[in-house]
């Protein structure tokens, strides 16, 4: 099973945080919260296409707008494969970081 | 909360930038997260940075956007490969049928197009191209590639703009080195050609090959064949027993696309007499090299009339340049050769077209298969824009597969090709990218052409229609199948006619009474030594019994191309006509069996008769005289001795063919006067065993001249040489006709299988019903061969125009008769009812329990 790439990790930990509220622009000023990381949103609705694609994310079409011929905003939330797939991301960095913190890198 | 009433629109033209970048779905709803962003930043910071966030924002986007796009059209492409291929594993046959089609057609396009290719590249080679030009003479409209000797050298002194000139004399000498022994093509001219032209000298003298008098250069397979391996430069061969010339030079060996052909380079003054070259008479072809930049057109204004005013000669000579780019493909009297580049580049695109029409029609046909899984995509969201991609990279693949079959195709029949178009083309894929570049051009083209109509008719299906069963036949789409196979088959019918045209009228030429009998009669060409010895050589051949009848002339009696000017009573030498004229020796119209119509033919009885003439009917009437016999006839020979030129008609001769079929016959004066070397001997035959014939006749010559090179051909086979252009031409349209009307048939095939296939429910029925096999195919066929006879009816204009005006190429030809179409048609027609019926067969014949089985 592939591991998750941190982009993917990070938008999904948004989406996460956000519960059911989440989309474009709230992903993406969530992410601007939390990890600092200003991505567009050429590259935030990729990764989601990605996601999607992979199974982790489920599009969600939520209700219209109150303007007459209004669109339906795009809801994402995390799948229950999504929700493995986190879990696994943890369990591998915890693996991989075992007894290691920041205080660590002094030896070198 | 933003006031709604005071919505900003964010700067409009990024939208349109963003629109525009991203095609996918997610694109409206992107555009509406970044309006409420901007919404919010512009209540938060401002208008101003809102904005320059905005566009700052769609900047950053760009790559982002082009690079998932590319990953999702990437996987999309994946999916139709792979259905693509499933496909083509499906129904072998159709695609079987279909890749045939489109690699027979590929092949053909690409052969054509490397012939095309060639011819175009001719002379592309010379480094001073854009400024050589060859003098041209026009004297009463016909336009001459000779040019007088002296001319370009008092062109060059009196115009700057010429930088330098040459002449450009082929003639045939002996040659001898050591024991080898040669008659060997030599091209005479002044030393400025190698500056002039770009043929590269690889050994000896690069610089000034041919400064010395007594020099020679040589391509590199006659130095093999003279020397070996041995360093040819300063070894000397000698010419025609006197002339000793020095190898300063070897040259690369002149590539085939070169107008001008030779092995053998030197200078005239070595082999002509002075006077020869000083000469103002029309002898040999020159080339001018103009200075850079200059405008042709203005020299040609200035030289003109130069001929008049140099040699204050009454007769008018229009001087003219020919550019050297223009010489392979441009004639300059009659048909210039490129266009049959355009009508074999025609050919080629008609056949390319045919096989695309096939992929089309079976495609289209065949479109209930693919309607399932076209409903699918749709339900699931693709676009009509999207399986239009799906099937056009289907088209494109199969291009591609038909790529490699016909590549290897090319391959095999390159050499045999080669062999027709007389050629030595290569498909040389890694050498030259440029041919690369135009296989893959041609495949997309393919492609994308095959594939136009399937895709757009296949996208258009709607998903609810498919799912309740029903596809209307589309009415529009059965006339548009009809109208495709309609322009197939008038595309093979039109190269049938043609065909049968080309042949009638090469089985014209060959059989065409030429006025004199050109079977049973050798050629060979007399080197100087026995020119001296003629009159005692001619004897010694008639003392053998098979030897009927010997003479000589300067040329061949059916390429009589050397010109003079003539006068008669009441005509003033001033007002002199041109004539073409041929220097023969007595019994040359015996020896021809030309028909001697009034007076005689020259006899050693008359001696004045080295002065006399004997003219040809055409000449006749120009003079207009009753009874010309022992009337007064001039041919101006020289300048000077105006009384010389004067002679007495001897003899009409019946007008003969001295020029090929495509001209009017020309008039014509012979006498016995050397004006140009006899060097041409005629000898005609009458045994049945021709080798012992021959044989006798070389022991003759060997004992005249030991080391004479016994070289002859037969009158005949000359002749037919002449015809080599429409030979080939012949030959290249009887392999396309094939291949077009083997295309047609494969798509007729594929078609009717098809439809063959979606009425086996109604056959079997028939059948119940009581219909005979022999019914229901001729059901089955009728169809089709209506279609083909109304293909012949909008071929039959179309290929008449066509034909009669190559015909009127011809100032004699054969007709166009009516049976000619008739019978292409009923080819046709004959044709596409074998394909039909084998189909046909099949289907009326197949067992009706087994169709109705599966009710």
């Amino acid at each position: 099973m592939k591991e998750i790439s941190k982009a993917e990790e990070v938008v999904l930990l948004a989406i996460l945080r956000l519960e059911k509220n989440a989309y474009g622009v709230s992903i993406r000023r969530q992410i601007i919260q939390t990890a600092g990381k200003d991505y567009t949103y050429g590259t935030l609705y990729g990764l989601l296409r990605q996601l999607v694609c992979k199974g982790f994310v489920h599009k969600r079409l939520g209700d219209p707008t109150p303007e007459k011929g209004g669109r339906r905003k795009a809801y994402f939330d995390l799948t229950s494969q999504g929700v493995q797939a986190l879990k696994d991301a943890i369990a591998f960095h915890s693996q991989v970081w075992k007894d290691l913190d920041k205080n660590s890198f002094d030896r070198v | 909360m933003s006031d709604r009433s005071q919505i900003q629109k964010p700067p409009r033209l990024t939208e349109w930038f963003i629109k525009f970048l991203s095609w996918s779905d997610d694109k409206d709803v992107i555009l509406e997260n970044l309006r409420e962003e901007y919404e919010d930043r512009v209540s938060a910071q401002g208008r101003f940075s809102a904005r320059l966030w905005y566009r700052l924002h769609a900047l950053k986007s760009v790559l982002p956007f082009i690079s998932f796009e590319l990953i999702w059209r990437i996987s999309m492409f994946k999916n139709y490969l792979k259905i693509a291929f499933r496909n083509i594993k499906k129904y072998k046959v159709y695609s079987f049928i279909n890749i045939l089609g489109l690699a027979v057609g590929m092949a053909c396009c690409i052969l054509i197009l490397l012939w095309v290719q060639d011819e175009v590249s001719y002379d592309r080679f010379h480094e001073n191209g854009d400024n050589l030009y060859r003098i041209t003479v026009d004297l009463n409209g016909n336009v001459w590639r000779s040019s007088p000797w002296a001319l370009f050298a008092a062109l060059k002194r009196d115009y700057p703009e010429i930088e330098m000139g040459t002449w450009y004399y082929e003639t045939t000498v002996n040659s001898r080195y050591q024991q080898h022994n040669y008659n060997e093509d030599i091209v005479l001219v002044a030393p400025e050609f190698f500056k002039m032209f770009t043929y590269p000298i690889v050994q000896g003298d690069a610089e000034t090959p041919l400064s010395d008098l007594n020099s020679v250069v040589i391509s590199e397979k006659t130095a093999a064949k003279y020397f070996g391996t041995a360093d040819p430069v300063g070894k000397i061969i000698q010419f025609e027993n006197s002339v000793d010339l020095m190898v300063t030079g070897v040259m690369e060996d002149v590539p085939a696309n070169s107008h001008m052909e030779f092995d053998l380079v030197a200078r005239p003054e070595v082999f002509l007499p002075k006077e020869r070259i000083l000469m103002w008479r029309m002898d040999c072809p020159s080339y001018l090299l103009l200075s850079e930049g200059t405008n042709y057109q203005e020299v040609v204004g200035k030289i003109a009339d130069s001929i008049n005013r140099y040699d204050q000669q009454p007769t008018k000579y229009i001087v003219g340049l020919q550019p050297l780019r223009k010489i392979h493909l441009y004639a300059l009297n009659g048909t210039d050769p490129i266009v049959y580049i355009y009508i074999f580049f025609s050919i080629a695109v008609l056949i390319l077209l045919i096989a695309c029409i096939n992929f089309m029609n079976l495609s289209t046909a065949r479109s209930s298969h693919r309607a399932k899984e076209i409903g699918m995509r749709k339900v699931i969201g693709a676009s009509r824009g999207d399986v239009i991609k799906q099937f056009f990279s289907e088209s494109v693949l199969l291009s591609l597969m038909a790529l490699v079959f016909a590549v290897v195709a090319v391959h095999l029949c390159l050499p045999a090709f080669n062999i027709f178009a007389e050629k030595q083309l290569t498909l040389d894929l890694f050498g030259n990218a440029k041919i690369g570049i135009g296989l893959m051009l041609i495949t997309l083209l393919t492609g994308l052409i095959s594939g136009s109509y399937p895709s757009f008719y296949l996208s258009s299906f709607q998903p609810v229609a498919i799912l309740r069963k029903t596809i209307r036949k589309g009415g529009k789409s059965k006339i548009l199948r009809r109208a495709l196979i309609i322009f197939q088959f008038t595309v093979a019918v039109g190269l049938i006619i043609s065909t049968l045209i080309i042949l009638k009228q090469m089985r014209f030429i060959y059989s065409k009474d030429l006025g004199f009998d050109r079977s049973n009669v050798l050629t060979l060409n007399l080197s100087e030594n026995l020119r001296g010895k003629y009159v005692s050589l001619k004897e010694d051949l008639l003392k053998n019994a098979e030897v009927e009848n010997v003479s000589a002339a300067n040329s061949l009696p059916m390429r009589i191309r050397n010109n003079n000017t003539v006068y008669w009573e009441g005509k003033s030498r001033e007002q002199a006509e041109m004539i073409h004229f041929v220097c023969v020796d007595y019994d040359y119209f015996e020896t021809m069996q030309m028909e001697i119509v009034s007076g005689r033919s020259f006899s050693r009885d008359f001696p004045t008769d080295t002065n006399n003439y004997i003219i040809n009917e055409t000449a006749l009437r120009m003079t207009g005289y009753e009874n010309p016999i022992g009337k007064m006839y001039a041919v101006i020979k020289s300048r000077d001795n105006p009384e010389n030129d004067i002679g007495v008609l001897v003899g009409v001769v019946k007008d003969f063919h001295g020029t090929p079929l495509h001209d009017e016959i020309h008039p014509t004066v012979f006498m016995l006067y050397d004006m140009l070397p006899k060097f041409r001997i005629f000898i005609r035959i009458n045994s049945s065993d021709i080798a012992g014939t021959i044989d006798h006749i070389k022991e003759t010559f060997s004992a005249f001249s030991p080391d004479y090179i016994f070289e002859y051909r037969f009158l005949d086979e000359q002749f037919d040489q002449m015809y080599r252009t429409e030979h080939n031409l012949q030959a290249l349209l009887k392999t396309f006709t094939i291949f077009a009307i083997f295309v047609s048939c494969l798509g007729l095939f594929g078609l009717a299988s098809f439809m063959a296939e979606q009425r086996t429910k109604e056959v079997a029925i028939r059948k119940v019903l009581g219909a005979k096999t022999v019914d229901v195919m001729a059901k089955l066929s009728k169809e089709f061969v209506v279609l083909v006879l109304l293909a012949n009816i909008l071929a039959w204009p179309g290929a008449f125009y066509f034909m009669n005006s190559w015909l009127q190429g011809f100032a004699y030809h054969t007709k166009i008769e009516w049976f000619i179409f008739i019978f292409a048609g009923i080819m046709a027609v004959l044709i596409a009812l074998l394909t039909v019926s084998f189909v046909a067969y099949r289907a009326a014949s197949s067992s009706p329990a087994k169709a109705l089985k599966h009710e």
